[in-house]
């Protein structure tokens, strides 16, 4: 019995690296994945500021085309030419410009041009890859999460609210989720200032 | 103990425990240090890269802010000038720094300014009117409007022309050595002339000499006491057949008492003698230099001649049509070469050596005998002494005068009027006998007379009907043009300061076309003389019209040369299209003078301008201040130059836009009535180039030409200088006008044509529509011509031309090649500065439009400070930590 227990004893400090491997990198590696998870969260929210800059400077100009090129004057040979080069040439991506009066209409068709800019420059207005993306960088439920409903519009200025959850990439059921809101105000060109 | 020693030494080492820990404590910490300033480095690169994209979207809604006048209107970009630039921005900059969250804290005030105006700098003027013609697809419009490519065919063609020039170049130099020819021919007739009227106050002074001698004659027999001096008449009939001499007593009382009459005859004597000279050295001299003159003009002019006939032909194409145009024109010339050539070889024959020699003997002889019988060699002292009494007079002059008094027979005195006529021949005869008994210069005259009447028949009865019909009407019918109320329009009138002209360089070529018009006037006259000198001062006129024509064309051709070498420059050629379609299209000329204008509120008025540029601004609503005067409106050629020459000294300015503001960028003077009779010339001298072919092809002006026989060189002038006139008359009043023409308006067959669309196309223009048809153009070309010329059904005339252009397609041309693309772009800028000034003056008296704030870019700097996330990575010494951003975006 004796000579069990000490051979037990000799044997009581093996696996004692394996122990402690077991032990310490799992908080290495979530020290790592922390990091990893800082920097997903600093670029996702970096993609969000920079999707919602270039939408909303890419929505403050449709105004302009859309009353200088949208509407055709059949008594003048240049703007019929200029029509019909806006339709034959150019292929009109509602992600990217629209010839419909957004701006003068509901906040609900204004927010859905809003939204299709932001995804136009998010992900070339894929709303697959938008959401693949989004889920990436831990928005809540990818496109549907963006909250677009603050975007308003007053006198000649444009302002692209969005509000969205964004969770770290370890969420502990909620518990690192946060909400996000950034805005940008953009003047809207050849609006009148109300 | 060994072992207690071993085991103090390795007291800290306990086998593996705890190796895992602290190998990840030695990889992790630079591992997860380096992974932290990885996170740091791309938050930083992430909001310079956001911040600077606020920057710049800021500065695009600022941009957003532009001068809506200048957009609507021109189609251009400039920050509006009542935006607070810096503020706005920073307001943009403030409220949307949110986004960059905390990572940068701004630690200055954002400052951010307007650069590049609009108005002030020429490259982005340039490029922005060109960004703005490519935008409206211009270029395709206007590929399509002139069809460049049959323009640029057409053009090709013209390039050829340099060899009509050529020809037109030694036309003008045998112009020159028919003109040199038929001055040669009109001094030799002069000359010839002066002998024969020599020759006439040779007899009527020998005549006057005669009867001065017989009335001394009759004085002297009816006086006693000088008959009481006489020698005794018995002695002397025993030697009657010697005349005795008078004696010194009966000279010495002539003297003393008839002094007059003796001196009135040596005066008559000397006249005779001096006349009689003159024909000497006009026989020995002059007649030779003048026939040498003459001949040597003539072979210059036949030389000319040839020398015409022996350029290149255009091309093979162009060739019969070109040899009939050369024959029709050439065979003029030859005519009036072959006239004053014959008139030589006459003037050669009769007046031969032979003829020259033997009128010299009989001059030689006249001479001596004048001279013999009278005693002339000192009758210069006798003559210019004084007091003529008998001791002042020289031994000489008693005999010569007792020589002269004692050739009359005293001894038997017959008072009849016979008897003393008869004397009188006698004494012609003794003093002038053979030169009177000989046909000799009755022959000479008569020859050169004969001469003259073949000249004057060849001249006066075959072309004078032709010329006084033919050009006079033709002058009168450009004279009624060139008064016509068409070189401006003083309702539409303009003031720009800063601008300037050096002068008109058509003032040379319009004071020809006066000279033209005057000499036509001495052909109305009538008389060989006056005809042939009236041809003479339109040759005269036509060189220097030609000279100076020449000059402007070959100016024109040298800039249509650099436009077509723009072609192997596309780029360039493309933007030189765009800025000139541009100007073309975005600003109103004279052509969009509306039919009405109005009284306004403020004792002015306004005229009404249709039409609207690229950006569908309308014209009529640009902002035009109201003027009260019309301005000086002069009609014709003298208000045309008046006009220009008062623009050149300064003297002129006109109040300020009324719609010619194409004409200022094409002229650029500070008249826009100037600039619009600049234009007009540009114009015109555009058409003068594209008619030339027409004017030489149309065989109606070729037969109008050869009707008119030594004149046709002034025929061609002046259809050259209507055609393009009528043309020009047309492009002013909203007409259009082939590119090539087939037929000359100016014909017998044309004019009614003329008259008709010019009637209709100016309807409008009641004061124009009447001048023109107070003009009667029509009836001063069409009835009397009608005979000279081939075809003058008028309804087999055709002008429509494969292409054809309005005056805004001539102004876009005159635009590409003659007007430099710099000017045009300073004359753009004045106009939009001029423009907007107006524009919101009147909206808002105080506020002053600046040119140099019409900025189109936003350059922004903003001082920022970098957060780190992780504290201890906060270095603020550290240079990357604050930075300074600086962003520039324009239109």
């Amino acid at each position: 019995m004796k000579e069990i227990f000490r051979h037990y004893k000799m044997k009581s400090e093996n696996g004692l690296i394996s122990l402690e491997a077991c032990i310490v990198l799992p908080i290495f590696i979530m020290l790592v994945l922390f990091v990893y998870g800082i920097m997903i969260m600093f670029c996702g929210q970096h993609l969000m500021a920079h999707t919602l800059i270039q939408s909303a400077e890419s929505l403050s100009l449709d105004p302009y085309s859309t009353e200088r090129l949208g509407e055709i004057n059949l008594t003048e040979a240049s703007s019929l030419v200029n029509f019909l080069y806006s339709k034959i040439f150019t292929d009109e991506d509602k992600h990217f410009s629209s010839s419909e009066k957004w701006y003068g209409q509901t906040d609900d068709n204004m927010r859905t041009a809003v939204k299709d800019r932001f995804v136009g420059f998010l992900c070339g207005g894929s709303e697959d890859q938008a959401d693949t993306m989004l889920d990436f960088f831990g928005v809540e439920d990818g496109l549907d999460g963006l909250d677009f409903t603050n975007t308003k519009i007053e006198g000649n200025e444009l302002t692209v609210t969005i509000k969205y959850k964004q969770e770290f990439i370890f969420n502990f059921d909620g518990l690192a989720s946060f909400d996000r809101e950034q805005c940008f105000t953009v003047v809207l060109w050849d609006v009148k200032e109300q | 103990m060994k072992n207690k020693r071993k085991k103090k030494q390795y007291r800290f080492i306990n086998g593996a425990k705890g190796v895992i820990s602290l190998f990840l404590c030695i990889v992790m910490t630079p591992i997860l240090s380096v992974a932290g300033m990885l996170v740091e480095f791309s938050r930083y690169q992430g909001a310079t890269s956001i911040a600077e994209e606020l920057m710049d979207a800021s500065i695009l809604s600022v941009l957003g802010n532009y001068d809506e006048y200048i957009e609507k209107r021109f189609g251009l970009f400039a920050v509006s000038q009542d935006c607070d630039i810096e503020k706005t921005y920073e307001n943009l900059y403030q409220n949307n720094s949110a986004i960059l969250g905390n990572a940068i804290d701004q630690t200055s005030f954002s400052n951010a300014y307007g650069i590049n105006s609009l108005l002030t700098d020429e490259k982005v003027l340039e490029q922005q009117i060109l960004d703005f013609s490519e935008s409206t697809v211009l270029t395709e419009v206007m590929l399509e409007d002139l069809q460049l490519q049959k323009l640029l065919d057409e053009l090709t063609k013209l390039s050829n022309i340099t060899d009509i020039f050529s020809k037109i170049s030694k036309m003008k130099d045998l112009t020159s050595a028919v003109k040199d020819m038929v001055k040669s021919g009109e001094k030799l007739v002069e000359t010839v002339e002066d002998i024969s009227t020599s020759i006439t106050n040779v007899k009527t002074k020998a005549t006057e000499l005669s009867g001065s001698i017989v009335e001394l004659y009759k004085k002297l027999m009816n006086d006693t006491k000088f008959v009481a001096t006489l020698p005794d008449s018995d002695s002397e009939s025993e030697n009657s057949d010697d005349t005795e001499e008078l004696g010194s007593e009966s000279v010495k009382y002539v003297i003393e008492t008839y002094i007059n009459s003796v001196r009135d005859i040596y005066q008559r004597a000397q006249d005779l003698y001096d006349e009689v000279i003159d024909i000497k050295n006009a026989v020995t001299v002059d007649i030779p230099s003048k026939i040498s003159k003459f001949t040597t003009d003539v072979n210059k002019a036949k030389a000319a001649l040839n020398e015409v006939k022996n350029t290149k032909k255009v091309t093979d194409d162009e060739k019969s049509k070109e040899e009939k145009v050369t024959n029709d024109s050439l065979s003029v010339l030859d005519t009036i070469i072959s006239e004053i050539e014959s008139v030589l070889n006459k003037s050669v024959e009769k007046l031969s050596t032979d003829t020259l020699n033997s009128l010299k003997n009989e001059a030689d002889l006249l001479v001596e005998t004048v001279k013999t019988n009278l005693g002339l060699d000192d009758v210069d002292q006798f003559l210019n002494i004084e007091n003529y009494s008998w001791d002042n007079l020289s031994a000489a002059t008693k005999d010569n005068i007792k020589k002269v008094l004692s050739q009359l027979d005293y001894d038997n005195w017959d008072s009849s009027d016979d008897a003393l006529e008869d004397l009188k021949k006698n004494i012609i005869d003794v003093f002038l006998p053979d030169i009177f008994s000989t046909d000799t210069y009755s022959d000479i005259v008569y020859i050169l007379s004969d001469a003259i009447s073949l000249a004057e028949d060849r001249f006066i009865n075959s072309v004078k009907d032709s010329i006084s019909q033919i050009l006079t009407n033709l002058v009168n019918s450009i004279k009624s043009m060139f008064e016509l109320d068409v070189f401006y329009d003083a309702d539409l009138c303009a003031y720009v300061t800063g601008g300037g002209n050096t002068g008109s360089p058509y003032e040379g070529f319009l004071t020809a076309l006066q000279k033209v018009m005057d000499a036509k006037e001495k052909i109305e006259n009538g008389g060989f003389f006056n005809v042939i000198g009236g041809i003479y001062d339109m040759l005269d006129a036509t060189q220097k019209a030609w000279t100076t024509m020449w000059n402007i064309l070959q100016d024109t051709i040298g800039q249509i040369g650099t436009f077509i070498e723009y072609i192997q420059n596309p780029k360039e050629l493309y933007n030189m299209f765009l800025v000139s379609g541009y100007s073309v299209h975005n600003f109103p000329n004279r052509t969009n003078a509306g039919d009405s204008k109005w009284e306004t509120d403020l004792s002015g008025y306004r005229v009404e301008l249709v039409g609207s540029s690229l950006t569908g601004y309308s014209f009529n609503e640009i902002a035009r201040p109201i003027i009260s005067t019309t301005g000086a409106k002069q009609t014709g050629i003298s208000g045309l130059l008046n006009s220009i020459k008062a623009s050149a000294s300064g003297s002129e300015t006109h109040l300020t836009f009324m719609g010619a503001e194409l004409e200022y960028i094409m002229a650029g003077t500070s008249s826009e009535i100037a600039n619009q009779a600049i234009v007009f010339m540009q114009t015109y001298v555009l058409r003068l180039l594209l008619d030339i072919v027409a004017v030489f092809s149309d065989t109606n002006v070729a037969a109008m030409a050869s009707a008119t026989g030594p004149a046709a060189f002034v025929v061609y002038l002046l259809v050259l200088l209507g055609e393009p006139l009528i043309d020009t008359i047309f492009l002013v009043n909203g007409g259009e006008a082939p590119l090539i023409k087939s037929n000359c308006y100016l014909t017998p067959m044309g004019i009614p044509k003329m008259v008709s669309q010019l009637l209709s196309i100016t309807v409008q223009n009641e004061a124009l529509h009447d001048s023109i048809e107070d003009a009667n153009l029509e009836g001063k070309l069409t009835d009397s011509i009608a005979n000279y010329v081939n075809e003058n059904d008028y309804e087999k005339f055709t002008n429509d031309g494969s292409i054809n252009m309005d005056y805004d397609t001539h102004c876009l041309i005159i635009l590409l090649a003659m007007t430099k693309k710099e000017n045009v772009l300073k004359r753009i800028s004045n106009l939009i500065y001029f423009e907007s000034r107006y524009h919101y003056s009147q909206m808002n008296a105080e506020f002053n439009f600046d040119r140099n704030k019409a900025y189109t870019s936003i350059i922004a700097t903003t001082d920022v400070k970098f957060n780190s996330f992780i504290e201890v990575f906060q270095f603020n010494d550290v240079s990357f930590m604050e930075t300074k951003f600086s962003v520039t975006r324009g239109y």
